[in-house]
């Protein structure tokens, strides 16, 4: 049986690299995947999302056992991320070589099981770039809500929000989505 | 199909879409074609959200992380493993001068004495440093104290951060 989050955090903060090591293998993809709609760009998502998991390796003596692992390592990506789309100075779309639409558009279109029906890749494509649109935080709770399943609840605690605040924005996020696809024919 | 006035508004339009049970919405939807669509629009949204991945990074990513831990914490040892070896030198020079004294013309000099009196050799250096330190002026002892109290604080602080700097390569290298 897999060791839980609690016991690979505990050998963790013992010093323990290879526990460590298997902490990262386990949330590598929501780290990376919510680096890379935040903000775009492979090479950038790819660095920021390990500079994630180095973070949490020199703070991991803060982290609480007794508390679930990743809403504490979200919330780290997500300042992290937020951080580094402050720094950078530009608003979402306005540079072209990190455009996460694109990123997203290709993710979809490469994935095998959306090649094998053209006109389910379409609607993908048209909903990742609907995604993109959005803006960061409607974003940030489709992801985390409807892609990595994570409860309102832990939203709340990774975006440091009232739970009513996430809920409203989650409501928010759908009906903008649903338009949009609706607006470039993909659904009723 | 009727067209109410009222449309259900998109939280509970939401809700329904998800699965959840209002019956008010949906004998309200089985009347107004308006509401219907819209709700179709989003089982048909959450259908497709159903299907969206995050995606996968490459198979080094993992080991790229631990690659920057490990030259992040090499980095972080260098500058402790200095100040170590700046702490010793001073704690082991602060011994050497609290001993001086003692042995020389400090407020404690007559309990030294007795303690290294039975030992001739050193009880001659004793005689030799006192005459040599005689021209310490004994209100510099407290000053020499107090010296060395804040050195030997120092210097158990030290030991700890070599300890613990040491010790995550050596646990790294036994595991």
């Amino acid at each position: 049986m897999d060791p839980s989050d609690a016991d690979l955090c505990l050998a963790a903060q013992r010093g323990d690299r290879r526990a460590f090591e298997a902490l990262v293998r386990r949330y590598q993809r929501p780290v990376f995947g919510l680096a890379v709609r935040l903000l775009g760009h492979g090479e950038e998502a790819r660095d920021a999302a390990q500079e994630v998991f180095v973070k949490a390796w020199f703070s991991i003596d803060r982290y609480d056992p007794a508390r679930a692992f990743a809403p504490w390592l979200l919330t780290i990506a997500r300042n992290d991320y937020r951080d580094r789309l402050r720094r950078r100075g530009t608003r979402r779309g306005e540079v072209a070589d990190s455009d996460p639409q694109e990123t997203l558009g290709r993710v979809a279109d490469e994935r095998p099981s959306v090649e094998a029906d053209l006109a389910s890749a379409q609607d993908q494509g048209a909903l990742e770039r609907a995604l993109g649109d959005l803006p960061e935080h409607y974003r940030e709770v489709i992801l985390l809500h409807h892609v990595q399943e994570r409860p309102v609840k832990e939203i709340a605690e990774i975006l440091g929000r009232p739970q009513g605040t996430v809920m409203t924005w989650l409501y928010r996020a759908r009906a903008a989505l649903k338009d949009a696809l609706v607006q470039k024919g993909v659904t009723q | 199909m009727t067209t109410p006035t009222n449309h259900l508004d998109d939280p509970r339009l939401q809700t329904l879409a998800e699965g959840g049970e209002d019956p008010g919405a949906l004998e309200h939807v089985a009347q107004c074609a308006e509401c219907a669509e819209a709700l179709e629009a989003y089982r048909e949204l959450f259908g497709a959200l159903d299907r969206v991945e995050d995606p996968e990074p490459d198979a080094a990513f993992a080991e790229g992380v631990m690659a920057r831990i490990a030259a992040e914490s090499a980095v972080e040892i260098r500058p402790v493993r200095g100040a170590v070896l700046g702490l010793i030198a001073s704690a082991l020079a602060g011994t050497a001068l609290f001993a001086l004294w003692l042995l020389g013309g400090g407020s404690l000099s007559s309990l030294a004495s007795d303690a290294v009196q039975g030992l001739v050799g050193v009880n001659k250096l004793r005689v030799f440093l006192g005459d040599l330190l005689s021209v310490i002026p004994s209100g510099a002892g407290a000053a020499v104290v107090f010296a060395q109290v804040l050195f030997l604080g120092s210097l158990l602080y030290a030991l700890f951060r070599l300890v613990k700097s040491q010790a995550l390569p050596a646990m790294e290298a036994s595991s």
